[in-house]
């Protein structure tokens, strides 16, 4: 199903208009954190029905029993209700999942119904076996999607929801580069016959402007010595630091691009 | 078309779909029908922009953009039906019946796994008295004869320690449902072994009070909730032999898809067998212990369990109603 040498963490979805998409799944990382915060939420639920359980049993103290009593059915409800409650509420979420940015689908990237949110969330007893949810979480290892036996039973995936791509274009836009390169290099480039290259190169030079910030110092060296040696090797370029070569190719080239736009029109 | 054009031509109509992707979240305004045919055309087209991204080789991360918006409205566009209120009381008027009879053959093994251990257990221990601790904890014989024995029914059974002990048995019951439920899941194994073990303990149980001599004051005692009790069991052994038969014998389904097929049904059961079970504890805490005259608590058993055959049996037998448009439609 996957693509060779593609990530295999994505899960392909054809939709009926046959575009093909991807989502991108939640590992036992992300998982396991999620289910922290949701048991801590518990906890502090489970912990405000004591206490209140206390206060009516200081009052009124023949009442204890049965403040013992209807605190253990509703400690048993909030944490069976807990999950069930919010993946219906919140569409596949629970506090815990939103705070991770995780959403729990149907395989074929479809909404959750109730009778999965329930057979998903019972199956819980079993993947808690032995203890601390040890089968799941084994289970959940070994399989390709990062399911555990809920999530086989009720044929559901976790996706990792909140990717830097889900800012918006707006946001897209402002990390486009702006190359820091003089008008004479540009020029002088240009001359040269830069403006010829590969557009599937051009795009490589210009995703490595992008993230160079990210990278680490001999990394970003390497690299940006790797990609200007190619362009030094097939055109008469100026001497010029590789960064400031990358950045001034990537510049002339859309300076290319705007003016044979402004050219032809807009026609597409 | 190069791809500063494609982006100045197509992202007016992306902002549009990130603003309803938004709505769609919960953000600002909730979307009417006025916005869904609006909705869907820019959904479509923004899916043929992603195809269309991909062909120009456009920016890597324009693609991942674009393929996150279309997976953020296609989750929310391509959704089950909606269970409003309505569909709520649908679920109790009809839906609920009609699962638990498609399930009847699973039904019928699982109450044969419950009775008939559980006759065998009490023909064992009534013949062997001497048994009662094989299938009851070491101690509840006596528990039992100070309960159901003479000062029965003196005083209301409801003093804070009976209170304490019915807290536990339901919360014990419905973890037993859940556990029949989802041990299904061990190739069908597991809930034949709860139920069995179930059918046993109860089976010892009634020869054990019979051999005290206050069998009389226990079964009026359980008749009330037990026949609810015991039928949400069996309906919750019926959905975890329902999973294990799609796992053994997945027909022409792929495992994968029958399992998820076999769970949409036992999700269904097991919302009904709470809703039950919920019911059972409210008489277990309330009328079983009441001061109520054996008999009468015997009559109201009796009636509750024919009450819950009845509707099993009766109701939502009407025509189905054509199911609205849910994803298998739209595909």
């Amino acid at each position: 199903m996957d693509d060779a040498g593609r990530n295999a963490d994505l899960v392909r979805i054809e939709t009926p208009e046959h575009v093909v998409f991807e989502y991108e799944l939640a590992g036992p990382g992300s998982r396991v954190i999620a289910a922290l915060i949701d048991l801590l939420l518990i906890g502090l639920c489970l912990v405000v029905l004591f206490v209140i359980a206390l206060l009516a049993v200081g009052s009124v103290y023949e009442l204890a029993a049965y403040v013992v009593a209807a605190a253990t059915v509703a400690a048993f409800v909030i944490l069976w209700g807990y999950p069930i409650f919010f993946e219906l509420w919140m569409r596949g979420q629970t506090p815990g999942k939103r705070s991770m940015g995780l959403r729990v689908i149907q395989e074929g990237g479809y909404a959750l119904s109730p009778p999965v949110v329930i057979a998903r969330n019972l199956l819980r007893i079993v993947d808690f076996l032995p203890a601390a949810y040890f089968l799941g979480l084994v289970v959940m290892m070994l399989s390709r999607r990062y399911k555990r036996i809920g999530d086989f039973v009720a044929g559901t995936i976790v996706i990792r929801e909140r990717t830097p791509a889900s800012e918006g274009v707006a946001a897209l836009e402002s990390k486009v580069p702006v190359p820091a390169a003089n008008e004479e290099a540009v020029a002088e480039l240009r001359r040269a016959g830069v403006h010829r290259l590969d557009p599937a190169e051009v795009r490589i030079i210009e995703d490595f402007l992008r993230r160079k910030r990210s990278m680490t110092p001999e990394a970003r060296r390497r690299l940006a010595n790797q990609l200007a040696d190619s362009v030094r090797r097939r055109f008469e370029v100026p001497p010029m630091d590789s960064e400031r070569l990358l950045a001034s190719v990537a510049a002339a080239f859309r300076r290319d691009a705007e003016a044979a736009e402004g050219g032809a029109g807009s026609a597409p | 078309m190069n791809e500063a054009q494609f982006v100045r031509l197509r992202k007016p109509e992306w902002q549009r779909l990130e603003a309803f992707a938004a709505r769609l979240d919960g953000q600002g305004e909730r979307l009417t029908g006025k916005n869904l045919f609006d909705l869907i055309s820019l959904y479509r087209r923004t899916a043929g922009d992603l195809a269309r991204a991909r062909t120009l080789k456009v920016r890597p991360d324009l693609v991942d953009y674009l393929n996150g918006l279309v997976g953020r409205v296609h989750f929310r566009l391509y959704t089950a039906r909606a269970y409003p209120f309505r569909k709520f009381l649908d679920f109790y008027r009809a839906e609920f019946p009609r699962v638990v009879r498609r399930s009847a053959k699973p039904l019928a093994v699982t109450l044969l796994l419950l009775f008939v251990p559980a006759f065998g257990a009490y023909a064992a221990v009534k013949a062997n008295p001497f048994l009662e601790t094989a299938f009851a904890p070491p101690g509840y014989a006596e528990q039992a004869e100070e309960a159901f024995g003479d000062s029965f029914g003196e005083k209301e059974r409801s003093g804070g320690t009976q209170a304490l002990m019915h807290s536990f048995y339901i919360v014990n019951n419905i973890r037993v449902a859940i556990l029949a439920f989802a041990a299904g899941i061990f190739l069908g194994l597991g809930t034949i072994l709860i139920i069995m073990v179930n059918g046993m303990i109860l089976g010892g149980a009634a020869a054990l009070v019979e051999y005290h001599g206050v069998a009389g004051n226990f079964w009026s005692f359980v008749a009330p909730h037990g026949g609810i009790e015991l039928g949400a069991i069996v309906i919750a052994g019926a959905a975890g032999l329902r999973i294990g038969l799609a796992l053994l014998n997945p027909g022409p389904l792929t495992r994968r898809h029958a399992l998820a097929a076999a769970a949409k049904e036992a999700g269904l059961l097991m919302g009904g067998v709470i809703t039950l079970l919920a019911l059972a504890a409210m008489i277990e805490a309330w009328i079983s212990p009441s001061l109520l005259p054996g008999g009468i608590k015997l009559a109201l058993g009796a009636f509750n369990l024919i009450a819950l055959v009845a509707y099993l049996t009766l109701a939502g037998r009407g025509k189905e109603k054509s199911p609205g448009v849910s994803a298998g439609a739209l595909r």
